[in-house]
């Protein structure tokens, strides 16, 4: 799957020299990442035993843009909690874009959602789900612990049609059949 | 009232309770897999002193990626329990679950669950997000409120309404109390 420069893959044993500049790039506090070889190739493993989790890279050119994941707690309810991590987040649109595409293209699952706890690191990644179609649907009160004490994240939320009334007027090209 | 920790003893009475629970929309039908353990403390059958009757059940786990934070499941028998009864458990049982360690309770609640809404609006909890068609049940996808707060604002709360629950103006003395369950027939 392809769209401009980039394109998209499943995420291989063997990547984690490919994804380790982006899991440097991404803020401690945004999500725990394994930052060592061996701790990447049981995370991956992990990932692919769980139904719908869809681990990918995103590629621009020969380099990772992102790294996606699914966790989907309950099949039946068809929404998905989406981790994303980002290499550049205020650029990260198109790569993201193509990855929701690709995930209501695979699956019957009818909702995406994620929390982007409020830091400052945060903000770049908030604006590339809203910029995405994401809606923002509430705030989680004081969820996230920090170093310098709680705080607050954000709920946001995209609805299958929601996307594809986006990629109709921003990416027709992402439009499902 | 009466709450009781899950164990292997009291599993059969759980399934009853599940069977019935699966019929009911209100928290998307039973959960997919229980083994009585929970991270803050055990999960609770609630049991009517009057008849000795296990009637709901409370339940909770940490929330994922969030340390600290006790997701709560309350589910009621409406057909078995009296009025009132699901706020004095639930005020119990969010009690221990802080005793235990948490830092915050976090509720779900279906858009539907008016009971639920209703009692989280009498102790004077407002939703803080709504997940919008999160959850599939009784044949289409329905809203999810959640709520939230933490142990002073819970003591705020329960100091409001302390005459209404067990012990009065007192802190539960204990959970699982003195009463056996009903022997085997």
């Amino acid at each position: 799957m392809r769209l401009q420069a980039y394109s998209i893959r499943s995420l291989g044993l063997d990547d984690f020299s490919l994804v380790e500049p982006v899991l440097e790039a991404v803020p401690r506090e945004l999500f725990a990442v394994p930052r060592i070889d061996k701790g990447y190739r049981a995370f991956v493993a992990g990932m692919s035993r769980m139904p719908w989790a869809m681990p990918y890279v995103c590629l621009e050119g020969g380099n990772a843009a992102a790294v996606c994941f699914l966790n989907v707690p309950q099949p039946k309810h068809l929404s998905a909690f989406l981790v994303a991590l980002l290499a550049r987040p205020s650029e990260a649109g198109l790569p993201l874009a193509l990855y929701i595409r690709h995930a209501f293209w695979s699956y019957p699952l009818h909702r995406l959602f994620t929390h982007v706890p409020a830091l400052p690191d945060s903000e770049p990644y908030r604006d590339a789900l809203l910029g995405v179609g994401f809606k923002r649907e509430g705030v989680l009160a004081a969820h996230v612990t920090t170093e310098g004490g709680p705080r607050d994240a954000m709920v946001v939320g995209l609805l299958r049609d929601e996307f594809m009334s986006w990629c109709a007027t921003n990416e027709p090209s992402l439009q499902l059949p | 009232m009466t709450l009781q920790a899950v164990t292997p003893a009291s599993w059969p009475e759980v399934q009853g309770l599940d069977q019935t629970r699966q019929w009911s929309p209100n928290l998307g039908g039973a959960p997919p897999q229980r083994d009585g353990s929970s991270s803050f403390g055990p999960a609770m059958l609630i049991r009517e002193n009057r008849t000795a009757m296990a009637v709901g059940i409370l339940e909770n786990s940490e929330m994922a990626g969030y340390p600290g934070v006790a997701v709560v499941l309350i589910w009621v028998d409406s057909s078995l329990a009296r009025a009132g009864l699901a706020l004095e458990a639930f005020a119990m049982y969010v009690e221990n679950v802080f005793a235990s360690g948490a830092r915050l309770v976090h509720l779900e609640v279906l858009e539907f669950n008016r009971p639920v809404h209703r009692m989280m609006a009498r102790i004077g909890v407002r939703e803080q997000a709504r997940m919008r068609e999160h959850v599939y049940a009784a044949g289409r996808f329905w809203d999810v409120l959640v709520y939230a707060f933490d142990h002073q604002q819970f003591k705020q709360m329960s100091s409001r309404y302390a005459h209404n629950l067990p012990g009065g103006g007192k802190p539960p003395a204990a959970l699982g109390g003195r009463r056996k369950p009903p022997s085997p027939q």
